[in-house]
């Protein structure tokens, strides 16, 4: 697959909110716009989570046929990495300091281990598996965005009281998880290869 | 004259929507909702039992890694306890297997930290935090065995769960599926806020003291 | 200060022995579990081939294709593949005969995760064969673009034909290699 598919299909058909429902708790109090330190911790955690655990699957675990190690290896070694490449940033600025924060905050979700264990056992090469992780952490911050600015709008309809909050918002997502079914593997490949 | 009523545990995910992240996607049978379900109650079980150890163990700067590395392994042999006892319902989950280590409802496990102990009841106190946690577990289980029946019996009109031995039980109660999208996530979307819509209609008012 | 960096590197070693205990039970149940699917995998090769499976399991690198058996026997030389073919409809293993040349030759379903997954249907496969069979899925997309096929029996269709691709590619390298 080209990696303009490979975009288009992690953004859109296979978004990690709502195709795969990672990280959904945050669903529930998510309000207006998401921040552009909390955009960039998505991608650049993603993608670095994605980038060692694809490393130790390729060159340390699938020649000693050990795959099934994968989680634990990431857990006692890429996250620790990546919290102190974050932390290491966050003494450059105040902006920074937010970056930091934002990535320690989804560094123990299932957002960072979902994208880096679909990605690192996709089959992909390191790049693919870079571009497919960075982008649905961007397919994540556009969802859960669109999802935000939508809850802003339906606190102020007159819902019944039983669906005012959480339950409105899982059928929202619904709806828009329904307009996005089309996009599969086939619409991509005549799409982008 | 007051009346309390007995503490009401809601329920985590229809209650708390703890947890409804492999719900969504991936219970969409009554076999991946019971093995969802199971495997993160296990998980809460076993890491409240293993809790303990690390915190009288492990020095306090290398409890959080310890305790996400646990959290880790259980969820790893779950996994292969599930591959082992039906192949295809292991490889059907996916990754949804190895993320009940950051399932919400085992990271509150993990969040919950050492007991406190009021007037020195350390044991007491300890074991209340595992009541209540196990309850939270169960009715995890019951709400994610619940929320795959549903939506197999609506997304294919059928309710099948493996069995030892090679068997299966299927029960088929449609010809054809009776609404396809609620095997989808869309579906699972929709069905969960329904159910959580209900949920909150039935316990209107639980949990309240009256004076 | 000397004794309590002792004492730091004394717990940190132990810490990463319970690690390192850890991942070896990990390691040794998934072992214990791959040794019984490996079994169950031969046994439904023997079934289509009509020959005994004793060649070691080759793995390469692809998701949904597990292990390769190369089936050693009298006649035209033939390999074995245990598949896992997953759609959003819903998830398959299967067992597939391939001809030295990277030609399909049979194709069996061992398991399938939702009773009405696509590849339950009988038939599903014999298109890939040629074979016919009573409700066979056509082989050109044109074709599946008729109101009474459901879009995710395309991308199942689809995503098995691709894996098949893959697999005839693998087998032709495997054997390329052999000779």
């Amino acid at each position: 697959m080209s990696y303009i598919g490979i975009v288009v299909l992690t953004v859109f058909g296979a978004n990690a909110l709502l195709s795969y429902g990672f990280a959904l708790c945050p669903l529930a109090r998510v309000r207006g716009l998401v921040s552009l330190s909390a955009l960039l911790a998505l991608v650049f955690a993603n993608a670095l989570a994605a980038a060692l655990l694809w490393g130790l699957r390729t060159l340390v675990l699938r020649p000693a046929g050990l795959e099934s190690l994968d989680l634990l290896l990431f857990v006692l070694l890429a996250v620790p990495v990546v919290k102190v490449l974050f932390r290491a940033l966050a003494r450059e600025s105040g902006f920074f300091m937010r970056l930091s924060a934002a990535a320690d905050e989804i560094l123990v979700s299932s957002i960072v281990f979902g994208i880096a264990l679909v990605s690192a056992r996709s089959g992909y090469s390191l790049p693919e598996a870079l571009v497919a992780s960075a982008s649905s952490g961007l397919g994540y911050w556009m969802a859960i965005d669109l999802l935000g600015a939508l809850r802003e709008r339906l606190e102020l309809s007159d819902l019944p009281r039983a669906f005012r909050g959480a339950p409105a918002i899982l059928i929202s997502a619904g709806l828009m998880a329904m307009a996005l079914m089309g996009i599969d593997a086939i619409f991509v490949r005549n799409l982008a290869g | 004259m007051s009346e309390r009523r007995a503490p009401f545990v809601p329920n985590p995910v229809l209650g708390g929507l703890l947890g409804i992240c492999p719900l969504v996607a991936a219970a969409n049978t009554l076999a991946n909702g019971f093995v969802l379900g199971v495997g993160a109650a296990l998980s809460v079980a076993l890491l409240a039992l293993a809790l303990p150890s690390i915190y009288a163990f492990v020095p306090d700067r290398l409890r959080a890694p310890s305790s996400l590395a646990l959290s880790a392994a259980f969820a790893l042999l779950i996994g292969t306890a599930v591959e082992a006892f039906s192949p295809v319902t292991a490889r059907g989950l996916g990754v949804y297997l190895p993320l009940l280590a950051v399932n919400c409802v085992s990271l509150q496990a993990l969040r919950r930290g050492p007991p406190n102990s009021d007037h020195g009841n350390l044991d007491g106190a300890r074991r209340i935090g595992n009541a209540s946690l196990l309850v939270e577990a169960l009715g995890y289980a019951a709400a994610a065995t619940l929320i795959g029946a549903l939506r197999e019996l609506a997304g294919a009109g059928t309710l099948s769960l493996p069995l030892p031995a090679g068997q299966s039980f299927l029960l088929s109660l449609a010809d054809e599926s009776p609404a396809p999208l609620f095997a989808a996530p869309a579906g699972g979307f929709i069905l969960l806020g329904s159910l959580a819509a209900l949920y909150r209609i039935a316990t209107r008012g639980r949990g309240r003291k009256k004076a | 200060m000397g004794s309590t960096k002792k004492e730091l590197l004394v717990e940190n070693l132990l810490i990463a022995g319970a690690a390192g205990l850890l991942a070896f039970l990990v390691a040794a149940a998934s072992f214990l579990v791959t040794a019984n699917d490996v079994a169950r995998e031969r046994a439904a090769l023997s079934d289509l081939a009509g020959r005994p499976i004793t060649a070691a399991p080759v793995r390469i690198d692809d998701p949904a294709i597990l292990r390769l058996y190369r089936i050693q026997g009298q006649g035209p030389q033939l390999y074995g593949a245990a598949l896992a073919l997953e759609s959003r409809r819903g998830t398959a293993l299967a067992v597939a005969l391939v001809a030295a040349n990277g030609e399909l030759q049979a194709v069996s379903l061992m398991d399938a995760n939702s009773s009405r997954s696509p590849f339950t249907r009988v038939g599903w496969f014999a298109d890939d064969l040629g074979k016919g069979g009573e409700t066979p899925f056509p082989s050109d997309l044109g074709g599946v673009r008729s109101p009474a096929v459901l879009s995710g029996a395309t991308e199942s269709f689809f995503l098995t034909s691709t894996v098949f691709e893959r697999l005839s590619k693998a087998v032709r390298a495997i054997s390329k290699e052999g000779q």
